[in-house]
């Protein structure tokens, strides 16, 4: 997959977004208003994929290290799809498993309660965020969920 | 994703602009409304006498029009915003003379690469033709391409392209409201006249 730097638009466009408390003139405050609309709607839009594409990046070695695992190699061929195809419903609970060893702490914890705290703080809408928490949820149903916002 | 975050940002700096021109004539018609401030390049070898405004649209404004010049003006397409160049012909007629660091403004590279980059995604599918090579001839910002390649966007190109726009934008709002501020401190030659009861 080609490297899309996602991550570069990350607080892209944040200086203008308090422009509207520096005006003076209520015609130019209203104008800069839609403006800051229009620029936060296109930066939420970059955010969510973004922010999913580096959850991904985050989550990945512990999905390889899991699935090293349980097939036991990291590269599959043809011939380890049918065993792939049972272990792969065990591989919540082994990304789990990897997860908490205390071994393991290297590992970056993308689904701490911290983290998605962090997430849900840094400026992702409320609804791009549950319909990722969608998505998340797919990967590691049994996740406390509490910290998510309203 | 990329592709329309920069179309989305040309179309906010596009609506701002018609906007922000339409709000400062409305609040400042003298001097900016007669749109004297230097050539118009769209109206370059027409006669405009300004004489052409249907009745229908006076009794629309209840024959004042003191406050709506602007949105006068733009309705009667003296002056558009549907591109960079229309862009700078407008706020050059209205801002030249008053306020030309407005103009300057508008003359910065970052709108002309947003223009261009967004124009080849819209009209030629991000494959480059000879308008793309002229516009990014000796640019920084703009990839140099061959014709027929196809323009990439990453995420920090796309932030190089749309950031300096939106603080373009900002500089652009900032300094009319400063001046239209200023401006409207002091009151007009007529109003003091009136008031000093001469």
């Amino acid at each position: 997959m080609p490297n899309y730097k996602l991550s570069s638009l990350e607080m892209s466009n944040a200086s203008c977004m308090g422009v509207c408390d520096s005006l003076k003139t209520p015609e130019i405050g209203a104008v800069a208003k839609v403006f800051v609309g229009n620029i936060r709607r296109i930066t939420s839009t970059a955010n969510f994929p973004a922010w999913l594409l580096n959850l991904s990046e985050h989550f990945q070695p512990v999905w390889v290290q899991a699935r090293r695992e349980l097939i036991g190699k990291d590269l599959l061929t043809a011939e380890d799809l049918p065993r792939w195809n049972e272990s792969r419903l065990k591989m919540p609970k082994e990304c789990k498993r990897v997860m908490d060893r205390p071994a393991e702490s290297n590992f970056p914890n993308p689904l701490s309660l911290k983290w998605l705290a962090l997430l849900a703080k840094s400026g992702i809408q409320g609804a791009s965020f549950r319909m990722g928490f969608c998505f998340l949820n797919r990967w590691w149903p049994a996740r406390e969920t509490s910290c998510l916002p309203g | 994703m990329l592709s329309s975050m920069v179309v989305g940002t040309w179309t906010a700096f596009e609506t701002l602009a018609g906007d922000l021109w339409e709000a400062a004539v409305n609040a400042h018609p003298r001097g900016l409304a007669k749109l004297v401030g230097g050539e118009h390049r769209g109206q370059k070898g027409k006669e405009d006498l300004g004489r052409m405004v249907p009745l229908e649209r006076l009794e629309k404004h209840n024959y004042d029009v003191s406050r709506v010049m602007g949105t006068l003006e733009r309705s009667l397409k003296k002056v558009r915003f549907a591109a960079l160049e229309e862009i700078r012909g407008a706020y050059k007629v209205a801002f030249g003379a008053e306020v030309p660091t407005v103009c300057r403004i508008l003359e910065d590279p970052a709108p002309h690469n947003l223009s261009t980059v967004r124009n080849l995604i819209v009209h030629k599918a991000q494959v480059c033709d000879q308008e793309y090579r002229d516009k990014s001839g000796g640019s920084t910002v703009l990839p140099q391409l061959a014709l027929g390649a196809k323009l990439e966007l990453d995420g920090a190109f796309v932030k190089q392209l749309t950031e300096p726009v939106a603080q373009c934008c900002v500089r652009l709002l900032q300094t009319i409201d400063a001046w239209l501020d200023n401006s409207l401190a002091v009151p007009e030659q007529g109003e003091l006249e009136q008031g000093l009861g001469i």
